[in-house]
C-alpha cells in the first residue's frame, strides 16, 4: 500500500489505496477518485433525473458527501458500490420529493407483480414534467435513452447500473439495499418493457 | 433429445445472451436453441438489446464540476484530523478503562487538598475517605431535596387523602402501591416480549 502521494501512480493505484491516500489529506488522491467516478455517477443520475442541472447538483452532492465522510469508509465493501448507493439514494429521494405534488404515472413501487403495477397505474396530465419533454434533450433523445426513460425509478435504475456500468447482481443488490432476487426481478421486468417499447425500432 | 414443443424460459436465455450460464447449462441451453427458432429469435432480440444498452454513452459534466466539487471539500482536515484522532482513541475496554482512570486521576490532588484542609494531613485514605463522604452527602442532599419537592407539591396529601377513601384506609393505598410495583414492570415486560416477537412466531389462543 501507498504510504505517501509522492507514490500515487493514477493508472495502476486501486480505488482503496486512494481512499487511504485521501484519508491522510492527499488532494490528488480525491481528485483521482473524481476522475474515476465523475462520468458514471452523473451518467447514473442523469439517466434517472432526465435533467442536466440537476444531475450535475446531484452528482455534486454525492462527492461532497463521500469526501467529506471519506474517513467513514469501510473498506469491507467496495468504493464504487459505496459512491454509487450514495448518489442512488441522494436521486431516489429528490424523484420521490418531486413526485409528491403530482401522481405516479408509473404504476406504484409497491406492486409486486405486473397486474398490480398495471391496476396502479395512471395515466396523467402534468404541468411539470411529460415524457414528451424527455425528447427535447438531444442526449436522451435517442429511441432506446427515451425508452429508459419511462422505466419506472428502480427498473431504470437496476438497468442502467447492470448494462451501462456493467456492474454484477450482487453490487447492484448492495447498492440498492434490495434482495438479491428481487434486483434480478427488477432488471427482468426492466428489460421486458424496454423489449414492449422498442418492439417498432430496430433494437 | 430436445424437445421442440417446449421453450426455454424467458429467464433462461435471457441468461444466455448476457452470458452467465455455466458451461454445462450453455451446453444445453444451445442445444435446444440450435433445434428451436422462437427461442433463438428471442435470445437475438436479447443480445441485440443489451448490445444497445451498452453502447449507450457516459455523459460528462460541466468542466467547472471537479473544481465545485473541491471547493466544498476540507480536503485534509477533517479525514487527516479524524483518521489522526482514531488513531489515539482506545480500541478495547481495557484500553478506555485506562484512559477512565486517567482521566479521573486529577481529582485525586483535588480530594487531597480537601483532606489537607480539613486537617486530617495528606494522605490516600484520608483523600478517598473525604471524595466519598462529598459524593454521599451530595446525592443525599438530592434525595432529601426531591423529596421535599414530591411532598410540598400536593400530590402527597392527594395520594393520602384518595387512599382514606380506598377500602381498607391508607393501608388499602399502599396495598395498591404494591400491586402497580409489580403490575408496571410486569406489563412493560410483556410488551417488550411481545415487540421483540417475530411476525409468525406470535402463538394465538384457539
Amino acid at each position: 500500500m501507498p504510504d505517501g502521494t509522492s507514490e500515487l501512480n493514477a493508472t495502476t493505484i486501486s480505488d482503496h489505496d486512494l481512499v487511504v491516500l485521501a484519508q491522510k489529506g492527499s488532494e490528488k488522491a480525491y481528485r483521482e477518485l473524481l476522475g474515476r467516478y465523475q462520468r458514471p455517477v452523473f451518467s447514473l443520475i442523469y439517466r434517472m433525473v432526465r435533467d442536466r442541472e440537476q444531475a450535475e447538483d446531484l452528482a455534486q452532492e454525492t462527492f461532497v458527501r463521500v469526501f467529506n465522510n471519506i474517513d467513514r469508509y469501510d473498506p469491507a465493501y467496495k468504493f464504487s458500490s459505496w459512491i454509487f448507493k450514495i448518489a442512488t439514494n441522494l436521486t431516489i429521494d429528490w424523484i420521490r420529493r418531486k413526485e409528491v405534488p403530482t401522481v405516479s404515472i408509473d404504476g406504484s413501487r409497491y406492486a409486486t407483480s405486473n397486474d398490480d403495477i398495471e391496476a396502479s397505474t395512471i395515466t396523467v396530465e402534468s404541468d411539470d414534467e411529460n415524457p414528451e419533454e424527455l425528447l427535447e434533450s438531444r442526449e436522451l433523445g435517442s429511441q432506446i435513452e427515451v425508452a429508459i426513460g419511462k422505466l419506472r425509478p428502480e427498473y431504470r435504475q437496476a438497468i442502467v447500473l447492470r448494462h451501462i456500468d456493467d456492474l454484477p447482481y450482487e453490487d447492484i443488490a448492495q447498492i440498492m439495499a434490495l434482495p438479491l432476487g428481487t434486483v434480478k426481478t427488477y432488471i427482468h421486468r426492466g428489460r421486458k418493457e424496454l423489449q414492449e417499447l422498442l418492439q417498432h425500432t430496430r433494437v | 433429445m430436445i424437445d421442440e414443443t417446449t421453450h426455454l424460459p424467458t429467464w433462461t436465455l435471457e441468461e444466455l445472451a448476457e452470458g452467465t450460464l455455466s458451461h454445462s447449462e450453455k451446453a444445453l441451453a444451445m442445444e435446444h436453441v440450435r433445434q428451436c427458432t422462437r427461442c433463438a429469435a428471442e435470445v437475438e432480440a436479447h443480445t441485440a438489446l443489451f448490445a444497445a444498452l451498452a453502447s449507450l454513452p457516459k455523459f460528462t459534466p460541466s468542466a467547472a464540476f471537479g473544481d465545485a466539487v473541491m471547493s466544498r471539500v476540507s480536503v485534509a482536515m477533517p479525514a487527516a484530523q479524524a483518521v489522526a484522532r482514531r488513531r489515539w482513541l482506545p480500541k478495547t475496554k481495557r484500553g478506555w478503562m485506562t484512559a477512565g482512570v486517567g482521566a479521573l486521576a486529577p481529582l485525586l490532588p483535588l480530594a487531597a487538598m480537601i483532606s489537607w484542609m480539613s486537617g486530617q494531613g495528606v494522605n490516600a485514605g484520608g483523600a478517598a475517605g473525604h471524595a466519598w463522604a462529598w459524593f454521599a452527602a451530595t446525592v443525599w442532599s438530592l434525595v432529601v431535596r426531591a423529596a421535599g419537592a414530591f411532598v410540598g407539591s400536593g400530590i402527597w396529601g392527594w395520594l393520602v387523602t384518595t387512599g382514606n377513601e380506598l377500602v381498607g384506609g391508607t393501608r388499602g393505598l399502599g396495598v395498591a402501591a404494591m400491586v402497580f410495583a409489580v403490575a408496571v414492570p410486569a406489563s412493560a415486560w410483556a410488551m417488550t416480549r411481545l415487540l421483540k416477537t417475530p411476525v409468525g412466531v406470535t402463538t394465538h389462543a384457539h
